[in-house]
């Protein structure tokens, strides 16, 4: 499982959004993907999923690249900026949408759905996805995303929008996850980093400002211990402390 | 596989568009009803009952086609959705394609409707069928495939679903405008516009001939030829189903 980015560059008009940004992560695990909000995490996200192509630079999923998507994809499942399910459609419809999408067949999308209801806790799944509450919407989209058990993950603040029962709830399920899976979780709740995270890759102004593990960042850029400390590394980071 | 990937999105597509497929359908039995009514009050004799019919299934194909295929290009860009379908390992090509099929489909039924009673209260009214029947039918199905391709092309182009909602919409309605335009003040052939294309479709019906010149109630406006009519026709249709999926592939969210 690898995920490579090589000197990604992207603009949106005059505005720069990702300035030539590289890293190469490999195995298992969960990589938090941190910065301020406009750093770039989400603009990269959507380039590893094809929803927005780089202007130069390479970006590699387990070797193959992006550019040839309809394969580099089937290895990746991306929950990136709050997507919505159909309205129209009810929960296990759309389940089943995104599972013969990713060519699965009946049987296992049956069985992977049944897990996934107890997993995430869905209601009603006859239930229409325009009748749910943005709490279990976001989880029919998550359910949506772990369906095709792909090995890497791409989630953009998985749990925005959920209370913190349900957020539990999700970290617990990403804790098991990440045994089997490679998975990139951008995020700004730092405790959630912490908790979850070995490894932190951190943005600023869409530069890659620095990474390695939540240990050795805390060690390098910041003071005190724990949650404290990452708090203290990030902002001493992202106020470009490190550089004097 | 590809195969399986088109039919997903073919078969949500027509599951989304139920309700529309109903309506449209009824719609098409109800003007035909009331068409015949009129025919009886104004004793029309069976070429201006058909004529009517004819232009109504022009005028049906551009309103149907602009509201089905209004939102292909852009539905998944506009709302959030796109953010998880489009992040599947699926050619955007095919995307595209099987809503332009399934739009295509979603307009062929109540065309079909429009037909079946045309025909029913035409052999009821006059005891004979519609002239050229096949023919006009054939022209209608190329008619509704192009106008549905270049409303699903514009959405590919546009932010939003209003811009190929208000555009089909004027499209069709002020079609005839244009036709009374371009033939009294100018006296051209209006060969670049798709409607023009279609008005085939009723004059094959009305008459066993083709003619050229409709002379109208209240201006004259031109007719074209078949292959005049054919060559608009698949020119538009080549045109924005290739525009459609260039820009539907390229599009960012």
């Amino acid at each position: 499982m690898e995920i490579k980015a090589i000197n990604i560059t992207k603009s949106f008009k005059n505005n720069l959004a990702l300035n030539s940004i590289s890293f190469d992560i490999k195995g298992k695990g969960i990589i938090g993907y941190l910065g301020p909000n406009g750093a770039g995490k989400t603009t990269t996200l959507k380039i590893l999923s094809n929803l927005v192509r780089a202007d130069y630079g390479e970006a590699f999923i387990n070797g193959i690249n992006i550019k040839n998507y309809k394969i580099a994809l089937k290895y990746v499942s991306a929950l990136i900026d709050e997507p919505e399910p159909y309205d129209e459609m009810t929960i296990y419809e759309f389940l089943e949408f995104i599972g013969k999408l990713r060519e699965m067949d009946k049987v296992l999308i049956e069985k992977r759905i049944k897990k996934l209801v107890n997993e995430l806790n869905l209601e009603d799944i006859n239930k229409k996805c325009g009748q749910l509450s943005k709490g279990n919407r976001q989880r029919v989209v998550l359910a949506a995303v772990l369906l095709p058990d792909t090995d890497i993950l791409l989630l953009d603040e998985p749990t925005s929008g959920l209370d913190p029962a349900e957020a539990y709830d999700i970290k617990k399920l990403l804790k098991k996850l990440k045994k089997t899976k490679l998975i990139i979780l951008s995020s700004h709740l730092l405790n959630e980093i912490k908790e979850l995270c070995d490894y932190v890759i951190l943005l600023d102004k869409g530069k890659v400002i620095a990474q390695g593990s939540v240990k050795s960042i805390i060690k390098k850029f910041g003071s005190g211990k724990g949650e404290k400390g990452l708090e203290m590394a990030y902002i001493n980071l992202v106020r470009g402390k490190h550089e004097k | 596989m590809k195969n399986r990937a088109f039919y997903t999105f073919f078969n949500a597509e027509l599951k989304l568009a139920k309700s529309q497929i109903i309506a449209f359908s009824a719609l098409s039995f109800i003007i035909v009803v009331l068409t015949g009514l009129l025919s009886i009050k104004a004793l029309f004799n069976s070429t201006d009952f058909f004529e009517s019919i004819g232009l109504v299934i022009w005028l049906m194909i551009g309103i149907a086609a602009t509201n089905v295929a209004a939102g292909i290009g852009v539905m998944d860009f506009n709302k959030r959705t796109g953010l998880l379908v489009l992040s599947q390992p699926v050619d955007r090509k095919l995307i595209f394609l099987s809503r332009l099929f399934a739009a295509f489909l979603i307009v062929l039924l109540p065309i079909t409707v429009l037909y079946i009673s045309g025909f029913g209260i035409g052999l009821l009214l006059y005891k004979v069928s519609i002239p050229n029947i096949f023919l006009s039918y054939g022209l209608a199905v190329l008619y509704a495939f192009s106008f549905t391709a270049m409303i699903a092309g514009i959405s590919a182009m546009s932010r939003e679903k209003s811009t190929p909602l208000s555009f089909g919409l004027t499209f069709a309605f002020l079609a005839v405008f244009v036709f009374a335009i371009f033939s009294k003040f100018i006296g051209v052939q209006p060969w670049f516009f798709l409607p023009y294309g279609g008005l085939a479709i009723s004059s094959v019906m009305a008459t066993p001939y083709l003619m050229h010149i409709n002379p109208g109630n209240y201006f004259f406006y031109y007719i074209p030829y078949l292959n005049e009519a054919l060559l608009i026709i698949l020119l538009y249709l080549i045109i924005f189903a290739v525009l459609g999926i260039f820009y539907y592939s390229r599009r960012e969210l």
